[in-house]
């Protein structure tokens, strides 16, 4: 998998929706799946998926799909 | 590799937290043992594997050091360990009246007693979450139950890790992660050493079962907590101390 694919698996297993609804558009808490618990699934689905180690500025600051792209590339991760 | 799960145990080295290893090494865990003292924690390594056959690992920090939990769990990503069960037993007690109580005496059981409890149990979360399954063990106090003259910053950290276990117990609990607290009574370790006879008889008197309780009585409790046996129950802050409440 590429890392955009590994981002979708990510958030489609750690939110559980489907892989069409991960858009860069979808925020923290703006669909019912996405709330304080399934954030914490998803940042270990991030960290595992990507073998990095995602800081607790990071975690809090992870506030949408976007954000989490742009993150993912602040270490180190390239979507080319 | 093995298979054995693995417990992070702090304040290692010596006391409660040597005895909790021990048990969890019986038991069959592996162990990551956490300590400031290297040559201790090597003794207690070399001890636990030739007894018990498991795998241990050692890391000497001090748990004061504002990021001690880091460097703990980059040391266990370095070792590709991810692990089972968190004994938060670190502590120390620097006993004073408020009014003498120095500004280095609060700030330094606030660091190891409350501050790194809580960034070692915010980064062990993130083992757990994967696994969906945890086990998180705070070592409070029977003075944090119940205070103790002298003993104002000790009391209010114990307590502080009361209120800390029910929190996590219901955050994480959706996670299968469990979170109890022991509260020892009166003990018979490193931590009362310092006291004398008739203080200990004073304190055993106090007590319905009319002794002083022991490192091991301690540790078996935390092997239970650790345990399948165990699976159903968190939010728990269990005293063992001979019945000095009562």
């Amino acid at each position: 998998m590429n890392a955009q694919e590994k981002l979708i698996h990510a958030f489609s297993d750690a939110l559980m929706i489907e892989k069409e609804a991960v858009v860069d558009s979808l925020a923290y808490q703006s669909i019912p799946n996405w709330d304080s618990i399934s954030h914490m699934i998803l940042i270990t689905n991030l960290e595992a998926e990507f073998d990095i180690s995602i800081s607790t500025d990071d975690v809090i600051g992870m506030s949408s799909v976007g954000k989490a792209k742009e993150i993912l590339q602040s270490l180190g991760v390239s979507f080319d | 590799m093995s298979i054995n799960p693995i417990a992070l145990v702090t304040g290692a080295s010596r006391g409660l937290g040597k005895a909790i290893a021990t048990e969890l090494a019986f038991k069959g865990h592996d162990l990551v043992l956490v300590a400031r003292n290297q040559a201790l924690l090597q003794a207690v390594s070399d001890d636990l594997e030739a007894r018990f056959g498991v795998k241990t690992y050692t890391f000497s920090i001090d748990l004061a050091l504002p990021d001690a939990a880091k460097q703990v769990f980059d040391f266990l990503q370095a070792e590709k360990l991810l692990i089972d069960v968190l004994v938060n037993n670190a502590g120390i007690m620097q006993n004073a009246t408020l009014m003498t109580t120095t500004d280095a005496i609060i700030d330094n059981q606030l660091a190891i007693n409350l501050r790194t409890v809580l960034t070692m149990s915010r980064a062990a979360v993130k083992h757990f979450v994967r696994k969906r399954k945890g086990c998180i063990i705070n070592m409070s106090s029977i003075v944090g139950v119940n205070g103790g003259i002298g003993q104002a910053v000790y009391a209010a950290t114990k307590s502080a890790l009361i209120g800390l276990t029910y929190t996590l117990s219901k955050e994480l609990g959706p996670l299968g992660i469990r979170v109890n607290a022991i509260a020892p009574g009166y003990m018979m370790t490193d931590m009362t050493a310092g006291y004398d006879e008739a203080h200990n008889e004073k304190m055993r008197l106090s007590t319905s079962l009319r002794k002083l309780g022991t490192a091991e009585n301690v540790a078996k409790l935390a092997g239970f907590l650790a345990s399948d046996d165990a699976s159903y129950i968190t939010g728990q802050v269990i005293g063992v101390d001979g019945g000095l409440l009562i």
